[in-house]
């Protein structure tokens, strides 16, 4: 998940770190540690790699010091705000082959954008661009599926309005579930732009509330640790 | 699970200028997923030849950021402490 499904599914270009989702099951996570360390994974930051941590929501931070992988980090997950559960994720993976025997699993398209609702500049630009590099890709093939997705997720007010003058039935039974679909087809630029703004708002805050809690968390555990 | 396959992005993409984003994304949106890793691992061997570092960027509004501000591991682990000299 992360960056490196950005760059795979179009939505940016070059990702430093690499970030992955995991079962949060004692023998999953043992594998995992017996993985960290071939890659000599070293911990960066609170809080330790556990199911306890993993399952509240926190992230554990590593960087790999085997020479293959040098000063590469690694970010590990298994709670996501607007993530489904890790087996519903696992089950709607994208699979990418990319030739030559390498393949990748992904997380979904549909689930890395909701997974990228964040309170972050940077995610709402990733954002709108995998959701038009999959337009792109797919705007012939008419399913139903992707015009659902599309009319959920673009950021685009072009990609909207061509939805909306192809698609109206669609429409209008998205229009409960998006209220900025509200203003299609025919709201001026300005409008639209404003209510996507406003959108976006609304989930930087929601996201930052998701985050209140587990910030004040770590911060007990820097100061604990520091005055160990 | 959805399996996707360099043949079949080639056979769905469609750019009739619709959006307006820069010539490079839409070049970017262009290539398939193979491509778009092979680019991404040659910007990385560029990257690590001009020694870029793998530090995060600042980042401010990441909820991760507090971990990589400047004395978040210093001296006995207090970030109001920095080590001046060793004696």
């Amino acid at each position: 998940m992360g960056g490196q499904a950005c760059v795979v599914y179009g939505g940016s270009e070059f990702s430093r770190d690499t970030d992955i989702a995991i079962l949060p099951e004692t023998g999953n996570l043992d594998k995992l540690r017996t993985a960290l360390n071939e890659l000599r994974a070293e911990k960066i930051a609170v809080p330790d790699l556990s199911i306890e941590f993993l399952k509240k929501g926190h992230a554990a931070h590593f960087r790999c010091k085997h020479p293959e992988a040098m000063d590469i980090r690694i970010d590990i997950m298994a709670v996501m705000r607007n993530a489904s559960s890790f087996a519903t994720l696992w089950e709607r993976r994208t699979t990418m082959d990319l030739g030559d025997g390498l393949t990748v699993d992904l997380v979904s398209l549909p689930d890395l954008v909701a997974i990228k609702k964040t309170q972050r500049d940077k995610d709402w630009s990733h954002i709108r661009r995998l959701v038009e590099a999959h337009y792109l890709e797919n705007r012939k093939k008419k399913s139903s599926q992707n015009v659902r997705f599309w009319f959920a997720e673009a950021r685009t007010p072009e990609i909207l309005r061509e939805l909306a003058g192809k698609y109206p039935a669609i429409l209008r039974d998205m229009i409960n579930k998006r209220p900025v679909l509200g203003l299609l087809p025919g709201a001026a630029d300005r409008s639209l732009a404003e209510a996507l703004t406003n959108e976006e708002m609304s989930e930087r805050e929601a996201d930052k509330q998701y985050w209140r809690p587990l910030l004040e968390e770590l911060e007990r555990m820097r100061h604990k640790r520091g005055s160990q | 699970m959805t399996t996707v396959t360099n043949d079949n992005f080639r056979a769905g993409f469609s750019d009739a200028g619709i959006i307006g984003e820069s010539d490079e994304w839409r070049s970017w949106y262009a290539l398939t997923p193979r491509d778009r890793w092979d680019a991404s691992m040659k910007l990385w061997d560029f990257y690590q030849k001009v020694g870029g570092s793998l530090d995060p960027e600042p980042d401010y509004q990441s909820p991760f950021s507090s971990a990589w501000l400047p004395g978040a591991f210093s001296t006995h682990g207090r970030t109001s402490m920095r080590c001046l000299r060793r004696i």
